[in-house]
């Protein structure tokens, strides 16, 4: 079943030529984790205010596990959508890391006593509680990320929309937050949503939904659009060091397979044909 | 005359003589030629941006000296006689997009060299040649900065601080947040500013990557001590080492001992894609092909 369906949207911002979003149609089923991904500039973050209702769409339809979005459903439609954003530090509203992920549940007027039981549980599942009455500002980039996640579980939304969530981090931060979310993921069938120019985490999706200059361009598998090698780059993308490594080869007179490898596939295929047996 | 930058037993306290006194620089000893590329790399609190600021003397040792060119800074140094080095060594922030203001592009990069005495219309002139220096097309000299692209911003950024005409150009991850394609033209930007005008480069990374394909030089930080000195070659060779103070690899040397594991050799550990490659064609069929 879609838990997102966008049919038709358009979106214009007030002092430009051109729109920023472009008569955009796509699915996403429930449980599933879809990567949007393009440039900078391509519309991606436009897309995910729509979603949410931050900004209203020209024209079009979203509808969201079921109901149309609309003034009158915005709000029941955000208790089900969790965001996190790109620069954790303009997110934080607690004094101490407990008081942080607690906002979203005075939000949304939970009673103290059961406050108290999730904030823990939330930061227990993202590997944070000893840090609980710790200030947001003093953690490093990743450990905010996980903060951030913990404030979204502690409200237990349906989904999960990540905008470049990962892109201020370093390669560790990174890795540590997306093994954080594909378990989350499986233990909250969340769907997630994740706008993003990081191989990585593009890599994580079920799907890919390409946007460029507001247009919807293609779906595909990780493996179909990683086969793309340099027009990646075009697409907001970096090149996965397969598909530069085997760019290198042939460019060296090795004749190397069409078909997309990852790491592991790679080394298979070298192995396979290495001279060094 | 080209400025050379060298640290002599370098220490630094924050709120130094209170309680709540931390120590963010141990001992520092180090050397910057001019003409060379330096990456600076360490985890987040590693000392990285206290260690900068000490480049163009934001901050002073605690004890210790820093010499740039032909100044010599210590803690009695007086605050005056600073200018002059805060225009031979130019400092790009974090998100330094944060700190346009003006009403244009052309007025924000003619800014500085305005406050440091140059008359508007040299100033203009100038802003001019660093903004077609930075790639920066004319038609968009006229615009506001918040207009444009997250990578163009940061371009009128770098360009408002060449614009001070600097020998040391120093970087705190100018790419973090770019997109792979605005990342590679700032990297694009920086090498050729130093290849072409002869710049001195201090970067600021957690890009291994980068660290191979540019520098020539890298400082690695932690806890506040400069812990390890040397060439990308030098310092890539220990993985163990890098584990242990949670530093990566670049990402060709890593997938290169992941084929070491699976009987490949390698006489010198590869640091980019293309030396990985030349050692790999060798050992490889020539025909090869997995569609058997």
């Amino acid at each position: 079943m879609a838990i997102i369906q966008v049919e038709h949207l358009n979106y214009q911002y007030s002092n430009t030529d051109t729109k920023a979003i472009d008569d955009v149609s796509f699915e996403i089923q429930a449980g599933d984790w879809v990567a949007i991904v393009g440039h900078n500039g391509s519309g991606k973050s436009t897309l995910a205010k729509l979603l949410i209702g931050l900004m209203a769409a020209d024209s079009g339809k979203i509808t969201i596990d079921g109901q149309v979005l609309s003034p009158d459903t915005v709000w029941q439609i955000r208790e089900k959508v969790g965001m996190v954003f790109q620069n954790p530090d303009n997110q934080f509203v607690g004094a101490t890391v407990a008081d942080d992920v607690a906002f979203g549940m005075e939000n949304r007027s939970i009673d103290r006593d059961t406050m108290v039981t999730k904030v823990d549980e939330a930061l227990k599942q993202v590997d944070m509680l000893a840090y609980k009455n710790r200030e947001p500002a003093n953690l490093s980039g990743g450990q905010k990320q996980r903060v951030a996640l913990a404030g979204i579980i502690a409200i237990a939304p349906k989904i999960l929309i990540l905008d470049e969530a990962t892109s201020m981090l370093d390669p560790r931060g990174r890795q540590e937050i997306l093994a954080v979310i594909q378990q989350l993921k499986a233990q909250l069938n969340l769907t997630v949503l994740s706008i993003t120019h990081d191989i990585d985490e593009a890599a994580n999706a079920d799907r890919l939904v390409v946007i460029d200059d507001g247009h919807f361009v293609e779906e595909a598998t990780p493996e179909e659009l990683f086969s793309h090698g340099k027009q990646l780059v075009e697409m907001g993308l970096d090149v996965p060091l397969p598909e530069k490594v085997k760019d290198a080869l042939q460019e060296r007179h090795v004749a190397v397979p069409q078909t997309y490898l990852d790491e592991r596939g790679l080394v298979d295929w070298l192995r396979r044909s290495s001279l060094n047996k | 005359m080209a400025t050379e930058i060298k640290f002599e037993q370098v220490n630094y306290w924050y709120q130094a003589g209170t309680p709540f006194a931390v120590q963010a620089l141990k001992n520092i000893d180090l050397h910057i030629t001019p003409g060379s590329f330096t990456a600076v790399v360490g985890q987040t609190g590693s000392g990285k941006s206290t260690m900068i600021q000490h480049l163009n003397a934001l901050l002073k040792p605690s004890s210790g000296t820093v010499t740039i060119g032909d100044q010599v800074i210590t803690n009695e140094t007086n605050n005056k006689h600073l200018k002059p080095l805060r225009k031979k060594v130019g400092m790009v922030f974090q998100f330094p997009e944060n700190q346009l203001f003006e009403e244009t592009v052309l007025k924000d990069i003619a800014f500085g060299p305005q406050n440091f005495g140059v008359s508007e219309a040299d100033a203009t002139a100038l802003a001019k040649r660093m903004a077609a220096e930075v790639g920066l097309d004319e038609s968009l000299l006229s615009r506001s900065p918040f207009d444009l692209s997250g990578g163009q911003m940061r371009r009128v950024a770098i360009a408002g601080v060449l614009a001070l005409e600097p020998e040391v150009l120093v970087l705190d991850e100018p790419t973090a947040g770019l997109d792979p394609r605005g990342r590679l033209e700032i990297m694009q930007l920086v090498t050729q500013l130093r290849d072409e005008q002869g710049l001195t480069i201090v970067l600021i990374t957690h890009q291994m990557d980068d660290v191979a394909n540019y520098a020539d030089h890298v400082l690695v930080m932690g806890h506040g001590e400069l812990i390890k000195q040397g060439s990308p070659r030098e310092i890539f060779s220990d993985p163990k080492w890098l584990e242990a103070h949670q530093l990566g690899l670049p990402s060709a040397t890593k997938f290169a001992y992941e084929l070491q594991q699976a009987g490949f050799r390698f006489d010198t550990m590869p640091l980019t894609v293309d030396e990985l490659a030349d050692e790999l064609a060798p050992q490889l069929q020539k025909g090869a092909n997995s569609h058997e």
